[in-house]
């Protein structure tokens, strides 16, 4: 299906003299230090919800945070490694998200690799610079989650499946086994990374083209039987924590409600990739232009140099098969469709852009790259500076003001529930934290379903105790606006203010006044 | 000069990309999936639009699945040179038609023939010049006395190129014809690779490609030689598979009982090789196509020499579409009606061309739109069948196939509209040669609807912006129109000598600055 490579020599043909322009590698080492900047900054950012939640896990025990990753569905292997981490180095917010920024380090020279071996030298420093300028990575290399890794460890994936295509070692069907171990257990969506291999595997035994000594079919069963073979190890090896999910029940229900992905999402998500997050103004005039890639496609192959990938047809299908698969999915199933748990995909984007951009001719390259490094640069800032980026979560900023403003005879109460992890991690007051609905995270279980009724009890309770209420308010799971309507109707609505898009406090006036009736 | 039998001339190669059968059954996947949009009718804004463009898209999946049924066995069924075991050496007729191109290149044409590995022929030009009308007739009769072969010249230009063969053919009587343009040379094993082809009795004709000799001389001899050179290499191997190759006017060996049976070089048609082609086939004789250059030629040299031969080419095979459409013709198998099909259809591409091209500029200047739903539906549909077929004919073409030719053939869009306008008024048009010297002059007029487009599109645009503001539609809109320019740039950079334009303009002003 794939031409094999050429074992000592690069088979890309590239007019792209990138070695040579001393200015683009000024230009080059300036976006460099923007971006290395961008990460600096993004290290004293405001904790983010899933940081908070992440971080509340990995200070647990071994097995608290098993039980604790296991109801939040996920796969437990970066929350035990933090948690080593945090023991060794401390929970400082910058110092954690360092964690991460190793695993991102670490991915550049796999990166390089893999393109180097499967493309050729000016691929490889293409395809690196895209990534170490792209602010998506940028975004995640400096979140305390586990995205680094599990790019790191597909790129390690690529290269161990690649290399157990070419030869059928015993040391190259280890590490194989290993890398997809870990994959798994850094992320439940690497067993998207292994159904495409193994969708590429079969398709490449099935469809090898005849030779002189063509394998007959039951050797080529044989073969797809033993890749199954490396397979059920990994299984296995997955198998204690898929056993131990089930002991443990119910999920927690601790995650944002998706709604079913459009046409305008998936676009975004490319988008996404190439430049991180952008407010939606520049979102939507970005996409706007998406008919221009036409003319990007026929610029590059409409050049008089035959485009001659191996391994085509894989790195494709590792792009967009999972794209392709979680849409599929979202559509038909449940939501799935997100940016992040399809970060996994941006080393192939990558490296294919790399293969494109190195296929145009000299100075197309040099205006598209051109572009690129303006581009990064201000897409970079962009989303460093700007307030209305919907992924920043101005918690720190809540909790400051809470903590200048409310009271002990105030409460705040936080919706939904599980957003309680970042505002605890910076609040310095004295007032109670509630959530609506009430949820005691301590105790296993999921979050427990919003109703009118429980939420009038809440608040009359409120009524009898407290004089303020502040209420937080992101993450709509669809009754935000049942309780702003409420609590509006019922109480008198004394301030509101804005942190960052979709994150809110209103502040009500409860019915206890404590002027005239101090004694409650 | 006599070349030595086992000197081996360095030849270039015709195009032999094939796909892998996954590849194809995935475009052929994605194909559909994208045509499936176009039947959401829900999204409809302005039903006339969207009516134009839903025809449009029709046209575009059509033409794509026919060509992937066209190259589907590439790679696994082409012909092999079947070198017969037998010394066959058949008596030619060589036919060389001339009317009025240069002396010199008739000349070169002849002696290429003279040196090819085959002896057992008889050389004729057949001199149409004086029937139409050229002042030159009498030095062809001379160079045939010269280089000791045929001359038959014609008094009555009746059929043109067609009427000239079959003249020809009643004063000549050997067993097959060889057919060869004033400036096609064939090389020197022309005839000892096609004629052990013909020991099949069924073998109709054998074609060889039409290779441009002057095609790296400017962009257009490029761009002319990249399309022949696709359609040399996968479309007329592709057609091979299927026994639809048809006759190109020229590299071709002929049976003439072949020729007898079908009633000759059809002389109605101004595509009369084409046509010619489609009544042996309906005979039910076999056609080979050799995918090796056997013979080297002269590409048009200048845009208005291409633009008459595609014109030409064309109207032939529009007119075909209409009058002998293949779907209805008897004795042609079905993949035969395909290919023929297929092959007339292509130069219908300009009407939708136009609508592409137009139907953004209707927004931008109208506000109306043939649909109401955002266009990020439409792409993700979109994209993934534009890349692929993008990628199928880079891998396909190996490269061959560029921007430049792929500029050209959507910039015919204003002379395929007027072959079918004209197939459908009927409105005769005469055979004109292609030139085969470079002519000079100015052939901006040529690109004038190009140039209003381009003109039209920037108003447009600067109209949209100030009545909607840079709007998410306004973007994409500009998006399509600037496509459409981008594409037009080279045929239009190709109709004027723009750099003379620039440098007259220096030298103007240094003659001001010396005056002064």
């Amino acid at each position: 299906m794939d031409t094999q490579p050429s074992p000592t020599t690069s088979v890309i043909k590239t007019t792209a003299n990138f070695q040579k322009k001393t200015d683009l590698w000024w230009l080059f080492s300036l976006n460099l230090g923007v971006t290395a900047t961008a990460i600096v900054l993004n290290l004293f950012a405001s904790i983010r919800l899933d940081e908070a939640q992440q971080v509340w896990a990995s200070t647990k025990s071994f097995i608290g945070i098993l039980k604790y990753i296991s109801q939040d569905v996920h796969v437990p292997l970066y929350a035990v490694l933090l948690h080593f981490w945090i023991q060794i180095f401390g929970t400082d917010l910058a110092i954690m998200r360092l964690f991460s920024v190793l695993f991102f380090v670490l991915s550049i020279p796999a990166l390089y690799i893999m393109s180097r071996k499967y493309g050729s030298s000016n691929i490889a420093k293409i395809s690196t610079s895209l990534y170490c300028l792209s602010p998506f990575l940028t975004w995640y290399s400096t979140e305390i989650r586990m995205y680094s890794l599990l790019t790191f460890v597909t790129i390690l994936s690529h290269l161990t499946f690649l290399k157990l295509l070419k030869s059928n070692t015993t040391e190259g069907k280890l590490l194989y086994v290993l890398v997809s171990s870990i994959g798994l257990y850094t992320h439940y969506f690497f067993g998207i990374v292994v159904l495409m291999q193994l969708t590429y595997f079969i398709l490449s035994v099935l469809i090898q083209k005849k030779t002189t000594a063509s394998t007959p079919a039951f050797k080529k069963w044989k073969i797809i039987m033993r890749y199954f073979g490396l397979l059920t190890v990994v299984g296995a090896a997955f198998a204690p924590w898929i056993i131990f999910v089930y002991a443990q029940g119910q999920s927690a229900n601790t995650k944002p409600m998706l709604e079913t992905p459009t046409s305008y999402n998936i676009l975004l998500l490319f988008l996404n990739f190439l430049t991180g997050f952008q407010s939606v103004n520049i979102q939507n005039s970005i996409i706007s232009i998406w008919p221009l890639i036409v003319i990007l496609l026929f610029l590059t192959f409409g050049k008089k140099t035959k485009l001659n990938l191996p391994y085509a047809t894989y790195f494709f299908l590792m792009t967009f098969g999972p794209i392709a698969l979680t849409a599929l999915i979202s559509y038909n199933v449940r939501p799935i469709l997100l940016s992040r748990y399809l970060i996994f995909t941006t080393p192939t984007l990558f490296f294919l852009l790399a293969v494109i951009m190195a296929h145009l001719n000299r100075s197309v390259f040099f205006a598209v790259i051109g572009i690129v490094f303006v581009g990064n640069f201000f897409f970079q800032y962009q989303q460093t500076a700007s307030d209305h980026i919907a992924e920043k979560e101005n918690y720190k900023g809540v909790a400051e003001y809470l903590s200048r403003s409310a009271e002990s005879f105030d409460v705040i109460a936080v919706t939904v529930p599980f957003t309680v992890y970042p505002i605890e991690y910076y609040y310095k007051g004295k007032a109670k934290i509630d959530t609506i609905p009430q949820w005691n995270r301590y105790v296993s279980g999921s979050i427990p379903a919003f109703t009118a009724e429980d939420l009038e009890k809440q608040i009359g309770k409120y009524h009898q105790t407290y004089r303020h209420m502040y209420v937080v308010l992101s993450y709509d799971q669809g009754y935000e606006d049942d309780i702003k309507t409420y609590l509006d109707n019922n109480m008198e609505l004394q301030e509101k203010r804005n942190f960052s898009p979709g994150l809110q406090i209103r502040k009500y006036r409860m019915a206890r006044d404590y002027e005239s009736n101090p004694g409650g | 000069m006599k070349l030595d039998t086992h000197e081996v001339q360095k030849k270039p190669q015709i195009i032999s990309g094939k796909m892998t059968r996954f590849l194809l059954y995935v475009n052929l996947l994605i194909a559909l999936i994208y045509f499936s949009w176009w039947f959401g009718f829900d999204h409809i804004d302005n039903p006339w639009l969207y009516s134009l463009l839903f025809i449009g898209e029709i046209y575009h999946v059509v033409m794509v699945l026919m060509f992937w049924f066209t190259i589907r066995r590439l790679g696994r069924t082409d012909i092999a040179a079947t070198a017969s075991k037998q010394y066959y050496k058949p008596e030619i007729d060589v036919f060389v038609t001339v009317a009025g191109e240069p002396v010199d290149i008739v000349r070169t044409t002849i002696s290429a023939i003279k040196n090819t590995f085959y002896e057992n022929m008889h050389v004729y030009i057949l001199n149409d010049s004086f029937a139409a009308g050229k002042p030159n007739w009498r030095e062809y009769e001379s160079l045939a006395k010269e280089l000791q072969v045929g001359c038959i010249t014609r008094t009555d230009s009746t059929g043109a190129k067609a009427g000239n063969i079959n003249h020809a053919l009643q004063m000549t009587g050997s067993e097959f014809v060889a057919i060869f343009d004033a400036d096609m040379q064939p090389f020197p094993d022309f005839f000892i690779k096609s004629v052990p082809f013909l020991t099949d009795s069924k073998v109709g004709f054998v074609q060889s490609p039409q290779y441009y000799a002057n095609h790296s001389k400017n962009t257009v001899t490029a761009a002319a030689w990249e399309q022949q050179g696709f359609f040399f290499g996968p479309i007329m191997r592709g057609k091979n598979t299927s026994n639809a190759a048809f006759i190109c006017g020229t590299n071709v060996i002929v049976r003439r009982k072949t020729l007898q049976e079908s009633g000759g070089i059809n002389e109605k048609s101004i595509a009369e090789d084409f046509l010619t082609s489609l009544y042996i086939h309906q005979k039910g004789w076999k056609s080979v196509y050799i995918p090796e250059i056997l013979a080297q030629g002269l590409a048009p040299e200048d845009l208005l020499s291409y633009y008459k031969q595609q014109l030409r080419w064309a109207r032939g095979s529009v007119e075909i579409l209409f009058r002998h459409n293949p779907i209805f013709k008897n004795g042609l198998t079905i993949n035969q009606r395909i290919e023929y099909l297929a092959s007339t259809l292509y130069y219908c591409n300009g009407i939708i061309v136009l609508i592409d091209s137009v139907v953004p500029i209707m927004f931008l200047l109208f506000n109306l739109s043939p649909i109401h739903t955002a266009t990020s539906t439409f792409a993700i549909f979109f994209l993934p069948f534009i890349t692929s077929i993008i990628y199928s004919l880079h891998l396909i073409s190996q490269g061959e196939l560029t921007f430049r030719a792929i500029s050209f053939t959507q910039s015919s869009w204003y002379l395929q509209i007027q072959a079918v306008l004209s197939s459908i008024l009927g409105k005769k048009m005469e055979f004109s040669v292609t030139p085969k010297k470079a002519q000079t002059g100015n052939f901006l007029f040529l690109a004038y609807p190009h140039l209003a487009y381009v003109f039209i599109a920037l108003f447009s645009i600067v109209y949209a912006v100030y009545r909607d503001g840079l709007t998410p539609a306004v973007i994409t809109n500009t998006s399509w129109v600037l496509f459409n320019v981008v594409l037009f740039i080279p045929y239009i950079i190709a109709s004027y000598s723009w750099l003379h334009t620039f440098k007259n303009i220096e030298s103007t002003k240094n003659i001001i600055n010396v005056t002064n």
